[in-house]
């Protein structure tokens, strides 16, 4: 049994061992093709490199024209060439994890600023979880965020707690075993795909240009599904609107996750020392009590919160909306411009 | 819970810790350990469904009892019948009804009258076919007095519910498992490291074959008429692979897990796709259903010994039945009848034990006639396919014409060259392979340890890199 068990056991290392020989040829962001095309896309320019960075989710891929906000910035006297870093499905754990490994790269080296979304601190669903795209950001340091988030959220039943601790743990083994991975890259020649940096190559592009271009039938069918619901139910934002009305007039600005802003914080701290100017935006949506009161507590000049449907009236027009969650071409404008002029204003209080 | 889940890698090794240091002197407590996991195993996925097993196993336990001790051929009879009635009517209830209702209606109406009969809204449990079938071969063997009856409750239930093979087989005899729980079993290194290699052989066939060749299939069979011909071909092959892939690799992994505890599992595949004619391929091809369905069905029928009609008669109700224990539908039924078609002019012409010997043994590759041979039973078994695969038979027949109307279409490149890699590679391992008991199997010639080595973390990290990309295995539907 004693030999069976230490061959055993040889055998794991042997394979960690390998495992993590292959891992080290696929770069920290393998599994989010979006985000890793703009990198390589970056990483190839030989001149006129960005620098100012947006990283978020679509809200930010979708909503953020970089050609605009330089063209605002140039107006107001600043030199300025930005660059959208936005890809779909990115939560705020996976931003993080993005974040903390750029930091460790070429890619910040000519960046002063970086905005980054500011987004609940979620953890994706256990459905979802068990693939390389949702779970690749669970390294050491993310699986302990998620596990710090499992444990801190409000009581929901220890049993609920137990699973998805579980389920959270299992997640992070198929990652440490590489269960699931680099099997999609090696499939696919063009996993890193050129059309995900958007017409004008600075890395947005707007949903419905996608929808008219996209040669995918799924991708289109899902697109103009999201594209009519809003149509049927132009209500949805007026009732976004309001909810979010509602809740600024109530918020309790104590009840908010103090995990998530200790990462927010350490983030600042690191990006500082390098030399960035982190900024943090909320961008209009449904918000919640604990992410206004989240917001509140970032450092002034750290923050941007465009989740004022009274202040930016533009922001929460269903004409500037694709679908329920994200804004069109015109309502990235807007919004563009709004992030622009409100980190003017941080940099003139600096 | 899957084989392929990271919830197996952990419950296995927690069991075989506690069963081989915390209980290794206990027959006992080995069992209610096994019985303990077995059911939690099977919980996982629906703990309700646990009644009907223990259920099944309850009344088959006491009709064994009853029918050995009944000294009256009548009451033996109504005990046998009690416990076929049962299982049968499980299965006919959770698996069948529905289909022949839906049948009756469409044959009603086709009269030209409507009927309406309410359908049953049941989920299909798991493994039901093939714990069914096992436990009947156990009242059928008591029956025959071919096996004494099970007088311990504990090593029955858990004869019954074994997690290695409870979902998907293979369906053991009584009387090779059964006697196997009563016994002391004690830890083999050797028994060990050739269980962990053929759980390894399965894991490959699954994760890297089966399920790299299901996404393309599905792929494939979603609108066959968009598809060229070859394209069409190229989907049923592949669909083979995958289904070969898949209910293999689970026997693999079952017979590979049972050796880890002390129990050997009978042979469930053996290279059927190197087979020279179809009944070859039967001999080779889910081996437990086809010895089950020989012993059980075919014989007491008759078997070849009562002429040539009765003969033609019982191939044709095997083929059929073997059709539709895999599932309603006419599908099954028909791919059973198209194997039933092929079989048939071997068993005329007295041919069908033309190929009991190794294949090409002592030779590295196949005479040309052999090649010949195993291409041709190859392609014909893949049509067949076509049948099992198609969600109704409209969809095969449509499949089948596209594939002819289209063959003039060039065809589009749908396959990743990895995946075309890995597949030669794995029919290449699996024909030097061909006499052996599984993939890793490397009894007959003995590789040195680095080249053993070399080839288990290869298949690892193959493993690793194509895991979870599919799901349940296809045969836990039947």
């Amino acid at each position: 049994m004693r030999q069976f068990i230490l061959k055993i056991s040889l055998f794991i290392l042997l394979y960690l061992g390998l495992r993590s020989l292959i891992g080290s040829f696929f770069p920290y962001y393998h599994a989010n093709p979006w985000y890793g095309a703009k990198v390589v896309y970056l990483e190839n320019l030989q001149a006129d490199k960005p620098n100012t960075l947006f990283i978020g989710s679509s809200r930010i891929y979708r909503q953020i024209i970089p050609a605009v906000f330089d063209s605002l910035m140039t107006h107001d006297g600043r030199q300025c060439k930005s660059f959208n870093l936005g890809a779909p499905g990115v939560h705020s754990l996976e931003s993080y994890y993005l974040l903390r490994h750029a930091i460790r790269t070429d890619l910040l080296e000519r960046v002063g600023t970086v905005f980054m979304e500011l987004g609940e601190w979620s953890v994706p669903a256990d459905e979802q979880l068990h693939n390389e795209r949702i779970g690749y950001w669970m390294d050491h340091q993310g699986f302990i965020m998620a596990m710090k988030f499992i444990l801190s959220r409000a009581p929901k039943g220890r049993l609920k707690m137990i699973g998805d601790a579980y389920t959270y743990g299992v997640a992070y083994l198929e990652r440490f075993f590489g269960l699931g991975y680099y099997s999609e890259q090696l499939k696919q020649a063009d996993y890193f795909k050129v059309e995900y940096l958007g017409p004008g190559l600075d890395g947005y592009y707007s949903l419905e240009n996608n929808m008219i271009h996209t040669e995918d039938p799924e991708v289109y069918e899902g697109l103009n599904r999201r594209f009519q619901k809003l149509r049927n139910n132009p209500q949805l934002i007026k009732r976004i609107k309001e909810q979010t009305v509602d809740i600024r007039k109530n918020i309790d600005k104590d009840k908010y996750n103090s995990q998530h802003l200790d990462v927010i914080s350490d983030l600042i701290e690191q990006t500082s020392q390098i030399g960035i100017h982190l900024v943090f935006i909320l961008p209009p949506r449904s918000v919640n009590n604990d992410l206004l009161a989240l917001a509140s507590k970032i450092p002034e000049n750290h923050v941007i919160d465009l989740a004022r449907p009274s202040e930016y009236k533009e922001l929460y027009m269903y004409e500037s909306y694709f679908d329920e969650t994200h804004l069109n071409e015109n309502g990235a404008r807007f919004f563009t411009r709004f992030v622009e002029e409100a980190f003017v204003k941080l940099k003139m209080h600096e | 819970m899957l084989f392929n889940s990271v919830d197996f890698a952990l419950f296995l090794p927690i069991v075989f810790i506690l069963y081989w240091v915390l209980l290794k002197k206990s027959v006992y407590g080995q069992n209610l350990l096994i019985l303990t996991a077995s059911y939690f195993f099977y919980g996982v996925w629906d703990w309700r469904f646990l009644i009907l097993i223990a259920f099944s196993s309850l009344v088959d336990f006491f009709a064994g009892l009853l029918i050995a001790s009944s000294e009256n051929k009548g009451k033996k009879k109504v005990f046998l019948a009690l416990s076929l009635t049962v299982n049968l009517g499980l299965l006919f209830t959770f698996k069948y009804f529905n289909f022949f209702i839906d049948s009756f209606s469409k044959a009603i109406s086709f009269l030209g009258r409507e009927v309406e009969i309410d359908r049953l809204d049941l989920i299909l449990p798991v493994g039901i076919s093939f714990y069914t079938f096992q436990t009947l071969s156990y009242s059928i063997d008591v029956y025959r007095s071919r096996i004494k009856p099970e007088r311990n409750l504990l090593s029955f239930f858990t004869f019954v519910s074994f997690f290695p093979q409870l979902a998907a087989g293979p369906i053991e005899r009584a009387s090779n498992l059964l006697p196997q729980f009563s016994r002391r079993r004690h830890f083999s290194y050797l028994n060990g490291v050739s269980g962990m290699r053929q759980i390894l052989s399965g894991l490959f066939k699954k994760v890297v074959i089966a399920d790299s060749c299901a996404e393309y299939v599905n792929f494939i069979f979603e609108n066959p008429s968009d598809h060229s011909g070859l394209n069409l071909i190229l989907g049923a092959v592949l669909f083979g692979f995958q289904i070969y892939g898949d209910f293999s690799g689970y026997s693999d992994i079952a017979i590979g897990t049972a050796r880890l505890f002390g129990f050997e599992l009978m042979d469930n595949f053996a290279f059927p796709y190197f087979s020279r004619d179809i009944a070859e391929f039967w001999r080779r091809w889910h081996i437990s259903l086809s010895t089950w369905f020989r012993d059980y069905v075919y014989i007491p029928l008759g078997g070849s010994q009562q002429g040539k009609s009765k003969t033609i008669r019982n191939i044709f109700i095997i083929f059929l039945v073997s059709g539709l224990w895999h599932g309603a539908n006419w599908t099954f039924i028909v791919w059973g009848l198209i194997n039933a078609f092929y079989f048939l002019p071997l068993m005329i012409r007295g041919k069908n034990r033309r190929y009991l010997d190794k294949i090409s043994p002592g030779s590295h590759l196949p005479e040309w006639r052999e090649f010949w041979s195993i291409l041709t039973t190859f392609f014909l078994t893949s049509l067949a396919w076509v049948f099992f695969r198609a969600d109704n038979l409209s969809g095969a027949v449509q499949y089948l014409k596209s594939m002819v109307l289209n063959l003039d279409q060039s065809p589009q490149s749908i396959v990743p060259n990895l995946v075309v890699g890995l597949l030669i590679i794995f029919i290449i391992a699996e024909w030097f392979q061909r006499n052996s008991k599984h993939l890793f199997d490397f009894n007959d010639f003995r590789p040195s340890t680095i080249f053993r080595w070399s080839i288990y973390l290869i298949a690892t990290i193959l493993i690793a890199m194509f895991f979870g990309k599919s799901n349940a295995f296809i045969y836990f539907q039947f």
